[in-house]
């Protein structure tokens, strides 16, 4: 069993609240939680899987708006962003203010500092001077940012927004705690498999334009007495100026050589 | 990670050849390299080995100082990579058959990612193979064959250009092997080499 199955009984360690609405927050959570166990079992993409956890978390944590789910490369200045999927439109343009246009926010700290960080009047919060207020001004005044945590290693984090001040307690906290453990381990392995396809896909498609540019260096080559550099350049120059791929200019070069060769030895069948 | 010189002029080679701005094929095996590593804690290295196009390309990477013998268990992921839309040049040829193997350390430490991928991937978990394969070569992959066949390519390019038909240059250049008593990728050099001067390369 994968861990992933493992995490989906994360649920069922939640402490009994004696209210109705802790009944019914937990049987959210449970629900979102069962929901993320089946997602995996749908081959999905990594986009589409984020953008389906961001959806469930959005439904396990109490007063939520909306959610999104960003992959970060924390080891690096800038925080690159690997991938991020969002439930809401209002969501996505939230991530542009903190990772494109600040780089500052709930996601990034969370990410940073792996712990759960909160706001509930983003207007005026002080860790964010510049995120709070822009972010506030699109009335949306309540933020939790859950770290997705595996071993040794911060992987990204899931951002809980709402329109009203003080949304998020400690028990939205919690839940969204328990919702984050099995999520982190699903994204990350998605994420592993799209790394993977990337790597294969690339090779292949490297493998398949490698021959005909070689050979069209070699043409090239052969006309000017160039080096392949030289002539791989001349290539990218037309590539460039006909807004066309490398490897079609570089088989269409091949393509004209074959086809003049081609009739040359047509015209003189007993030459060659 | 340590990605030896000869992959690193290999993946070169394939990274100009996707004339794709940004992508660099040893940054996505590092990033691959890296995810592996926080997926499975006692992760050792990974191989690939893709079979396109009548071209096979296949290496090891291992983190450093790793020895086959510190590898107890490893994981065989299939994985189907569609010609179609792949910006591959002939489309209609099947899709490439790769195969991807995880290693690790610690006894039991893929199975958790191997059921996982099952799920993620739609596959039977018994189509990810534990343990049931050759243990990589002590540290890293011979150098590929790649740099012989993009020589071997250019060749083929000089001599049509000369005025051959591919299948004339193809026969050309065996012979040319033959009567130099070396292997095609040596007599492929010497057509290439021929062309400095360019009146030097007439035959």
């Amino acid at each position: 069993m994968g861990e992933l199955e493992n995490a989906e009984n994360a649920g069922m360690t939640l402490a009994p609240m004696s209210s109705q609405q802790a009944a019914a927050d937990a049987a959210d959570l449970q629900a979102s939680l069962s929901d993320l166990g089946r997602l995996v079992a749908a081959t999905l993409g990594l986009a589409e899987l984020l953008e389906r956890v961001a959806m469930y978390a959005a439904h396990a944590i109490p007063g939520a708006d909306g959610a999104g789910v960003t992959l970060l490369r924390v080891d690096r200045p800038d925080h690159r962003v690997e991938a991020l999927a969002a439930s809401h439109p209002f969501v996505s343009e939230i991530d542009q203010i903190q990772y494109v246009t600040l780089n500052e926010g709930p996601c990034i700290t969370a990410a940073l500092e792996a712990r759960t960080v909160r706001s509930g009047s983003l207007g005026g919060e002080k860790m964010w001077p510049r995120f709070g207020p822009r972010v506030g001004r699109l009335g949306i005044h309540s933020a939790l940012s859950l770290p997705l945590l595996l071993p040794g290693q911060v992987v990204g984090a899931i951002n809980v927004y709402a329109r009203g001040k003080d949304v998020f307690d400690d028990h939205a906290a919690e839940l969204g705690e328990l919702f984050a453990a099995p999520a982190a381990v699903a994204v990350h392995n998605a994420q592993v498999l799209a790394r993977a396809l990337e790597l294969t896909t690339q090779l292949q498609t490297a493998l398949s334009t490698r021959p005909v540019i070689d050979q069209a260096i070699g043409l090239l080559r052969g006309r000017t007495g160039g080096t392949a550099d030289e002539a791989f350049a001349t290539l990218r120059r037309l590539s460039q100026s006909e807004h066309t791929k490398l490897a079609d200019v570089a088989k269409q070069v091949v393509d004209e050589a074959v086809r003049r060769a081609r009739a040359r030895h047509a015209d003189r069948p007993n030459i060659g | 990670m340590i990605i030896s010189a000869a992959l690193g002029a290999d993946l070169a080679l394939l990274t100009q050849a996707l004339d794709a701005p940004g992508v660099d094929l040893a940054e996505t095996v590092r990033r691959l390299t890296g995810d592996a590593r926080t997926a499975a804690q006692s992760y050792l290295g990974l191989s690939v080995a893709i079979t396109a196009f009548e071209a096979t390309f296949d290496f090891t990477v291992l983190d450093e100082g790793v020895e086959s013998g510190d590898v107890r268990t490893s994981l065989w992921v299939p994985l189907t990579v569609a010609a179609e839309g792949s910006g591959a040049v002939d489309e209609t040829t099947s899709p490439a058959s790769v195969t991807l193997v995880f290693y690790a350390a610690t006894p039991g430490a893929l199975i958790d990612l191997a059921a996982d991928l099952a799920c993620l991937t739609g596959r039977p978990l018994t189509d990810f193979r534990l343990d049931d394969h050759p243990m990589p070569a002590s540290g890293h992959t011979e150098p590929t064959l790649l740099e012989a066949i993009s020589t071997i390519n250019q060749a083929l390019g000089v001599l049509i250009e000369e005025g051959a038909t591919p299948e004339q240059a193809e026969r050309d250049l065996a012979t040319r092997a033959i009567h130099a008593g070396t292997g095609l990728p040596a007599a492929a050099a010497m057509v290439v080499a021929g062309l400095h001067p360019p009146d030097s390369a007439s035959r």
